[in-house]
């Protein structure tokens, strides 16, 4: 009974940078955006997390931090994109790349080192000064509370306000989008940035939170889970989480699972259900129709 | 001017173009490395000149003795500095100096001194560019790989995946096999590398054509899957008594001799430590196949067409989920050799950390390249001078060698966006001749 609440907390634990950068994922394409690059802006709010906290002492600043860095990354994601129109996937890989070197370069420039330990702690000010809430605070991370909210929020931002609407006709319909006097531009810049927000936060909780500690590469593939997990949901909130919350069970279950079960098998379950359900005939998942593909105005 | 002629100058204009798209991004890219080099790289030290000049700016005499504990010291750090300054001359005179002592202290890094020792390192001998090549090698093939899928009209970011389930397959038939002699062993390795790597660049080519489903998304998935899987079977073939995770060594008949094995009979000079190998040759065998699939055979024109326009292509009779298939697979296989290089010539053992990021690597190649074969050669041997380059400016700079994945990510987003203007800019000319007309 308890290996089975010790297996649900940290599936939960493991599932908040799956379902924050499967939501990152999710407003990005909506837009009609790709965005790969989720993986690079995971790491570079990581370390931009680690490097803020150490040095004001304040984790949250270090979480706002993280956030910023990766909104800076959607903003360059979405000038290429989205202003001149480039390869969405390039852009993503480049993005890539460019964080797994910048959060290096800049560890060796600051720190002297690629590990860099964290010495703030996420704590919610006055809350965790009560008895019962510290229990809480230490078993569930506070950013578990952020991320269910953020969920919830970005399930009626998507789908009952006319912001929404209009994410999701420029994804599905730029064009009549733009007959209709919406700005194609501007809602994908907004979707991407909004992108790069939540994929900052969700390294942040990475590095801040689940490891302490900023390592070289930290992200590893994690944003990549992310996308699975965005894919697996439908391009919904409530569904990336959920999936969020399978492939984070998965994870949690893997120190329990017999010898015979090699855990690698258990790493890849969420690429194939991802591609299983992009290929199956029984409910399929379909992305918004315009992804992809620049919007260039005739 | 008749038609005829109008259609020769756009092509000429657009190769033009084309060539030159990619070196101006290049160009560019190295432009921002060095902004990025100048602001971020400083260090603080006090030097004997640096002392003449706080003489003259009118710093007291005895500011300056209690300086000297600091003379000759270098600080990467600003705040160790600042730390060590106001220990040495006092919180007071701190307060009234340390803007003018800091200013006369900080050094920053030439980025032309570490642009010249990244091409030094890379081409000043023979062990230079023979390590440049070596590591281009593999590039070259990858590069190929996503080239090839994108003449296609397809995007193969599958390039990582196919290679280490390649390069696991070349391994295997390697430590499996050992009794065969090398002219039977090599080439079993060698299409061994190309079938498991097509298989699995054939996969997403299978699920585009037949179910739909966009090949980046599969390719992207299959990759991880097959880091998972080849570090399950890394693990499963690991000798019992190796503390580091690889597997066997392959047989001696497998391994692929170094270059100077050759070269030195024959009187060249070229040191034996170099790591450049006899894998180079199927590099340069491949650039040919490629540029003859595509521009002399039949299933290269089809291949072209369905790139071009898939709906044209259907129409004229030509199967677009046939060439789908088979471009990828073909691509796939290309990535699959890439293994040949980095086992048989190099580690003679499978390790993922032999090939990381090279798969990704190609990606930046096939674009800076522009997806021709030619095109690729070049762009493999930059990223080869970058990446043994790179291991030098650690060495002689202050800068650390990350810098070059910069570099690359920052020439790979000019590419894609220099080739975009390009093709405004074509456009744009097209429709000006066709509104004369």
């Amino acid at each position: 009974m308890e290996s089975i609440l010790a297996i649900m907390a940290s599936s939960i634990r493991f599932s908040i940078p799956y379902t924050l950068a499967g939501l990152g994922g999710t407003y990005s394409e909506r837009s009609g955006v790709v965005n790969i690059g989720l993986e690079g802006m995971m790491l570079i709010g990581a370390f931009t997390a680690v490097a803020v906290a150490n040095a004001t002492g304040s984790a949250w600043l270090g979480l706002l931090a993280a956030i910023i860095a990766g909104m800076l990354l959607g903003v360059i994601h979405g000038v290429v994109c989205v202003t001149f129109k480039a390869d969405q996937i390039v852009s993503g890989l480049a993005i890539i790349i460019f964080a797994a070197g910048i959060t290096v370069f800049f560890a060796w420039l600051l720190f002297n080192q690629t590990q860099i330990k964290s010495e703030a702690y996420l704590r919610v000010p006055l809350l965790h000064d009560i008895p019962a809430f510290k229990v809480l605070f230490s078993e569930i991370p506070p950013m578990i509370f952020l991320t269910a909210a953020i969920v919830i929020v970005s399930h009626f931002v998507i789908f009952k306000t006319v912001f929404g609407l209009r994410l999701r006709a420029v994804g599905e319909h730029p064009q009549a989008a733009d007959t209709l006097g919406i700005s194609v531009d501007k809602m994908r810049y907004t979707g991407v940035i909004i992108s790069g927000a939540l994929a900052g936060m969700a390294g942040a909780y990475l590095s801040l939170e689940h490891a302490h500690y900023f390592v070289k590469g930290i992200s590893a593939g994690r944003g990549f889970i992310g996308l699975a997990s965005m894919i697996f949901g439908k391009w919904t909130p409530f569904g990336t989480a959920g999936a969020g919350l399978l492939f984070g069970f998965g994870e949690a279950l893997k120190p329990y699972l017999p010898k015979v079960v090699p855990s690698q098998f258990i790493d890849m379950i969420p690429y194939v259900l991802t591609i299983f359900v992009l290929a199956s005939a029984v409910g399929r998942a379909a992305p918004p129709a315009a992804i992809g593909i620049p919007y260039i105005k005739e | 001017m008749t038609v005829e002629l109008k259609l020769s100058r756009i092509f000429q204009f657009k190769t033009l173009l084309g060539i030159i798209s990619p070196i101006v991004a290049v160009i560019t890219a190295f432009v921002v490395g060095a902004l990025v080099i100048l602001v971020f790289i400083k260090s603080f030290e006090l030097t004997e000149s640096a002392f003449v000049r706080l003489a003259e700016k009118g710093v007291p005499a005895a500011v300056l003795d209690n300086l000297q504990v600091l003379k000759g010291k270098e600080y990467p750090n600003k705040s160790t500095f600042e730390k060590d300054l106001r220990a040495a001359i006092g919180d007071q005179n701190y307060a009234q100096y340390n803007r003018t002592i800091k200013k006369e202290a900080l050094t920053r890094e030439n980025p032309l001194t570490v642009y010249d020792a990244i091409f030094t390192a890379a081409l000043k001998d023979r062990d230079g560019w023979g390590n440049v090549i070596y590591r281009a090698t593999p590039l070259i093939l990858t590069g190929l790989a996503v080239a090839l899928a994108f003449q296609c009209g397809l995007f193969n970011i599958g390039g990582e995946g196919q290679m280490v389930m390649g390069g696991f397959a070349i391994t295997w038939i390697g430590f499996t096999f050992v009794k065969l002699p090398a002219f039977l062993l090599i080439p079993m390795c060698i299409l061994g590398g190309a079938i498991v790597g097509g298989i699995w660049g054939g996969i997403p080519g299978y699920l585009k054509a037949r179910r739909g489903v966009h090949e980046v998304v599969t390719t992207i998935m299959l990759n991880w899957i097959a880091v998972a899987f080849t570090q399950y079977l890394t693990m499963a073939y690991k000798p019992k008594e190796s503390w580091i995770p690889h597997t066997y060594e392959i047989a001696k008949s497998a391994q692929l001799s170094r270059l100077a094995h050759y070269l030195n009979p024959l009187g060249i000079d070229f040191p034996k430590s170099n790591l450049l190998n006899t894998a180079v040759l199927l590099s340069i065998f491949a650039v040919i196949f490629a540029a003859y699939l595509l521009r002399r055979t039949k299933l290269g024109y089809e291949i072209r067409s369905v790139g071009f326009n898939p709906t044209a292509a259907e129409c004229a009779g030509i199967n677009v989920a046939k060439n789908t298939v088979l471009a990828m697979a073909i691509s796939g296989a290309m990535a699959g050799l890439a293994g040949v290089n980095q086992v048989m010539g190099y580690k003679h053992r499978f390790r993922y950390g032999v090939f990381e990021g090279m798969g990704f690597d190609g990606i930046g190649v096939a674009f800076i390249g522009r997806n021709s074969p030619l095109g690729v050669v070049l762009a493999a041997l930059l990223f080869g001078i970058l990446d043994h380059g790179g291991l030098a400016i650690d060495v002689s700079t202050k800068v650390p060698r990350e810098i070059i994945l910069v570099l690359k990510a920052v020439i790979l987003i000019f590419v894609v966006i220099s080739g975009e203007i390009t093709k405004r800019v074509i456009k744009r000319i097209q429709k000006r001749q066709e509104a004369r007309a």
